[in-house]
């Protein structure tokens, strides 16, 4: 349609605008008013995000250490991530085994604590309290706690543990349960998806409840086919939050175990810091940070194509 | 002819946004200046200079060092003054503040020295150097200014804390213990390996208690940089950085030995337990919960501030030191070395003269003795390196350290290896994968070497031989 444009309006009907039309003064200066308006908005987008992310990706084909000129060397840093370097390959490994056993164990630990929230029972406000408190404690602080609750010698489960004359579980010490016990921290922290789940569960309508009851579904069965299937929308944005904040982790893994041990925990943010600031190889980091942008964007494909077969909306018609 | 009188809020804002708008111009002209006094005018043309410093040394007695030093040099009769700046993750905040043109005038720790020397995002000092009447290129002990070089030129002084990195240290009360003769400490590893095995103590159901020797702690499990070399290649005698090349030299069987007896002490606590015990404990000195000052570690290879932070972190323990075991084909050879933290301008600093009358002030005696009063820190002046001075008698075996300088049959200065953060990164790869078992000594020696060869090329590919 030469010239013009389709605007869907909010009844559904069409309507055509000729944009070759030339525009009033009084319409430009309501554009220059509008733009004026949400310039800070403008001016932070682009200053912070846009070039930001236009400059990472021309960095991501250089060789550059922020302190000399940029060398452009094509896709080198790609070829070399894949292909040569050994940490990468490890760095994958461990960030798909934080995603695919900490965000379901989150999700799935989430769900029954909000759950038993929901439910009619003494000091309940006090419980949701509780249980939302790690969300606001800092990240360092927690850190600082699980360290001294993880500590061989003198840690809370292992000073029971020697007081047995048993031996001491190596918690954060161990390649073996390194990542197992930083995935039960971030179990320990679902406060908020707690929540989400909690609004998610007093919108399950008794109705539904009550039918299936008179259908004769047990509690168990009333759960898994109504309680379930009428949360999955909040199950979808609590697994996709959680699978790309899992992707980026960082935090928790810097300040208790630095990697280690024997590279156990260096995951995808770790090690793009270190190449960007230990090693001073930003290009390299640059080229990190897309194909992180690429993973994540692969899961959240996967995850919205998939939600059609198991997400329900109440609204939909079919 | 109507005249209409009423103002429309748009032409209210009109006049509004003039009559705002030349007020702010009138407030942004100079006030007229009444005739200057002759005082005045020699006082502006003595302006006073604010130079900026940034530090990252923190902890009680770091801040108040670097507190002390800062009001010293405010309190003298000068026209610098200096505001001081602890900053947390310096090498980060100061690569971002050199990139975008707003570095301070002065740093001083803990940033990745070689890196920014080798990428010019410092100053070389040399001109300075060369006209200044306070520092002189042999004021500091041999290797230290070396340290601070990079293609020739030299962009940092050493100030706050540079001294000897290696002694071995132990704990009294428990090589007592066990029998052993502190006037006889080991020599050799084998002789230390077998200290380490009467040593350390495990309960019943297997856990450690005491740890005679962690080849990983302190300076033995650090480097190479230009404050610490690798301590592992120079106990058996490897130069693993060739300056003149930019080459390595770890694919040897000189570190393959040092790897294997890196391992050997794992192995007899167990990998596992080792492990624990470091993140259980933590390293070094300086705290008291350390495994060293706590009493649970018989022995560690640590530097010259040892002696000022056990003084304080195990008041109640008494502690010894001596020369740091060798390989055997060394076994009559002691060998120190002297590293430090130097005082740099970055690139793009306009006040170069003030920065460097305040790192001049800092290589001086007076603050040199507010660092010391504080931290134990010596800042590497010959002058002051003497051991019989009385108050290095304050902390035990820091004459020892002192000594050492002097004593030693080798001294070694620390390398300048432009991809230092890098190396150092393979290092602790190379480390973990023997005593993991992932890699034999000769494949992690190898493959370290082939690793640091190709980012080299990468990185410096004209400056490689």
């Amino acid at each position: 349609m030469a010239g013009g444009c389709m605007i869907k309006t909010a009844g559904h009907r069409m309507r055509t605008i000729n944009m070759s039309q030339r525009w009033t003064p009084a319409q430009i200066r309501s554009l220059l008013k509008g733009l004026a308006f949400i310039s800070p908005w403008i001016v932070g987008f682009g200053g912070f995000v846009l070039y930001p992310i236009a400059a990472s990706a021309y960095f991501s084909l250089t060789r550059y250490d922020v302190l000399r000129p940029a060398r452009f060397i094509g896709l080198e840093n790609y070829v070399e991530l894949f292909t040569k370097d050994e940490t990468f390959r490890t760095v994958i490994g461990n960030t798909v085994y934080l995603v695919v056993i900490g965000v379901p164990a989150g999700l799935v630990v989430a769900f029954l604590l909000a759950s038993l929230l929901n439910r009619e029972m003494q000091f309940r406000p006090l419980f949701r309290t509780i249980f939302f408190l790690p969300v606001l404690v800092p990240a360092v602080a927690s850190a600082e706690v699980w360290r001294w609750v993880y500590n061989t010698n003198y840690g809370v489960i292992n000073s029971f543990i020697k007081s047995w004359g048993l031996a001491v579980i190596p918690f954060i010490s161990s390649v073996e349960l390194a990542k197992p016990s930083l995935i039960l921290i971030h179990v320990w922290a679902q406060g908020t998806a707690i929540i989400i789940f909690l609004a998610a569960l007093q919108d399950v309508p008794r109705s539904l409840m009550d039918a299936a009851e008179v259908d004769g579904a047990n509690p168990l069965q009333r759960f898994w086919h109504v309680t379930i299937p009428i949360c999955t929308p909040a199950i979808l944005f609590v697994m996709l939050t959680g699978m790309i904040g899992m992707f980026q982790y960082f935090t928790l893994g810097w300040l208790l175990t630095q990697g280690g041990p024997n590279e156990s925990t260096e995951f995808f943010s770790l090690y793009l810091y270190r190449n960007a600031f230990q090693f001073f190889k930003m290009g390299y980091a640059s080229a990190q940070a897309w194909i992180l942008f690429i993973i994540i964007l692969a899961f959240t494909l996967l995850i919205f194509r998939s939600s059609a077969r198991w997400v329900y909306y109440a609204g939909e018609s079919n | 002819m109507t005249h209409n009188t009423t103002l429309s809020r748009r032409r209210f804002l009109q006049w509004g946004a003039v009559g705002i708008g030349g007020a702010a111009i009138a407030a942004c002209a100079a006030p007229a200046a009444p005739a200057a006094a002759p005082e005045e005018a020699e006082m502006a043309a003595e302006e006073v200079i604010t130079i900026s410093w940034w530090h990252q040394w923190g902890g009680t007695t770091g801040m108040a060092a670097m507190e002390g030093v800062a009001a010293a040099f405010n309190e003298e009769d000068r026209n610098v003054k200096v505001e001081r700046l602890h900053v947390t993750e310096m090498n980060d905040k100061l690569l971002a503040a050199i990139a975008g043109g707003t570095p301070p005038d002065v740093g001083v720790c803990c940033v990745q020295y070689a890196e920014l020397y080798s990428r010019g995002a410092v100053m070389a000092l040399d001109d300075r150097i060369d006209n200044s009447e306070v520092i002189g290129r042999d004021d500091f002990v041999p290797g230290l200014l070396e340290s601070m070089q990079w293609q020739g030129a030299t962009y940092g002084i050493p100030g706050f804390e540079a001294g000897p990195r290696y002694g071995l240290m132990y704990n009294k009360a428990i090589i007592d213990e066990a029998g052993l003769d502190p006037a006889n400490l080991p020599r050799t590893w084998d002789e230390m390996f077998e200290w380490h095995v009467e040593l350390t103590k495990f309960d019943d159901a297997g856990n450690v208690e005491i740890v005679g020797f962690d080849p990983r702690d302190a300076t033995a499990g650090n480097g190479p940089a230009t404050n610490i070399p690798q301590f592992w290649a120079l106990t058996y005698g490897l130069d693993m950085w060739d300056d003149e090349t930019s080459t390595f030299n770890y694919d040897n069987e000189l570190f393959v030995s040092a790897l294997q007896t890196i391992k050997r002490f794992t192995d007899h606590v167990g990998v596992q337990q080792m492990e624990s015990f470091r993140s259980s404990f933590g390293g070094w000195t300086q705290s008291p919960s350390s495994s060293f000052p706590s009493g649970v570690q018989a022995m560690i290879v640590t530097g010259y501030y040892a002696p000022g932070e056990l003084f304080h972190s195990a008041p109640d323990k008494e502690f010894g030191v001596g020369w740091v075991p060798v390989s055997d084909a060394r076994s009559e050879i002691t060998f120190q070395n002297v590293g430090g933290h130097p005082m740099y301008i970055p690139n793009g600093v306009t006040e170069v003269d003030a920065a460097f009358e305040f790192i001049e002030f800092c290589s001086e005696e007076k603050a040199q003795g507010v660092i010391f009063d504080n931290t134990g820190w010596l800042g590497g002046r010959k002058a002051l390196y003497d051991p019989d001075l009385p108050k290095y008698q304050r902390y035990e075996n820091l004459d020892w350290f002192l000594r050492s300088v002097n004593e030693a049959d080798e001294l070694w200065a620390c390398p300048v290896i432009p991809i230092q953060g890098f190396v150092n990164q393979q290092r602790s790869r190379a480390y973990e994968s023997v005593i993991f078992g992932d890699k034999d000594a000769e494949q992690a020696a190898a493959d370290m070497q082939a690793a640091c060869t190709e980012e080299m090329l990468k990185q410096f590919p004209e400056l490689v031989g």
